[in-house]
């Protein structure tokens, strides 16, 4: 036993959407801005053609976080960005 | 559906990230050299497939990623690779907990969506007190299977319910 699993933007979008679905389930009439940043951004944006499975957020609504790790969403931490937390 | 395993994830993982649809060990160890995210999920693919002698021998003259290669082979041996990976005090770098993690959120895709259809279910249950909308009345209009409703109302049985129908029974009661 040894599925196998696309890895692409398509995977990227799936991800992300299936995440909305959660947030909106469980957060009803609520609305989080969520900013995303590096290689898995670019990739949406269609700048960049490569495969990844990193969805970096710059901007992290606290109460998400757990969620955000369900669906393996990371925390962008580095210090030039600032504090990650709104 | 088949359970996705970490060899599966690490397959498909390392074929994406060489960009070249590929999984020839020498082409990969090459294409380390100059794509760094492509190097943690090798190792880990080699340790776990058992081609972590022939990639030692690919990587020669990198000893920093030798030695690496050497104590996921001695954690793997041992039976502590999965378990080092999930520790948030690993010993190894943080990129391999990385590529851990990702590989279990995609394992555990499915009982996450079971758990999140029974948090919404609270949910749907103070909407249906709140409208007054009858089962039936909810069945008839979204094309559910009456029993399969109930198994998910009465009995919280989530394998019932697809996401998709729970979402859409949420919209349902809401606008009632």
């Amino acid at each position: 036993m040894s599925g196998t699993l696309e890895l692409g933007r398509e995977e990227l979008e799936g991800r992300l959407r299936e995440f909305d679905r959660a947030v909106s389930l469980l957060y009803p009439g609520r609305t989080f801005r969520l900013v995303l940043v590096g290689g898995g951004a670019m990739v949406l944006l269609g700048c960049l053609a490569r495969s990844t499975t990193d969805l970096d957020a710059l901007h992290v609504p606290r109460e998400l976080v757990g969620l955000m790790a369900q669906y393996d969403i990371n925390r962008e931490y580095r210090q030039e960005y600032g504090p990650c937390d709104v | 559906m088949r359970r996705l395993t970490f060899a599966g994830f690490l397959q498909s993982y390392v074929r994406a990230l060489s960009g070249e649809d590929t999984l020839a060990l020498p082409r990969l160890a090459s294409l380390s050299e100059t794509e760094a995210r492509l190097v943690e999920p090798l190792l880990l693919w080699a340790t776990v497939t058992d081609r972590a002698r022939r990639l030692n021998g690919l990587l020669k003259g990198r000893q920093a990623l030798q030695q690496e290669l050497q104590a996921l082979v001695q954690l793997q041996s041992s039976g502590r690779l999965e378990s080092e990976l999930a520790d948030a005090d690993s010993s190894l770098r943080s990129e391999y907990s990385k590529v851990w993690h990702s590989y279990t959120v995609r394992r555990d895709a499915a009982s996450r969506d079971k758990e999140l259809r029974l948090k919404v279910r609270e949910r749907v249950l103070e909407l249906e007190s709140q409208k007054g909308v009858t089962r039936y009345r909810m069945a008839k209009d979204l094309g559910l299977n009456p029993g399969n409703l109930h198994a998910f109302m009465s009995l919280g049985d989530p394998t019932k319910l697809s996401l998709d129908r729970v979402a859409d029974l949420v919209a349902y009661l809401e606008a009632a």
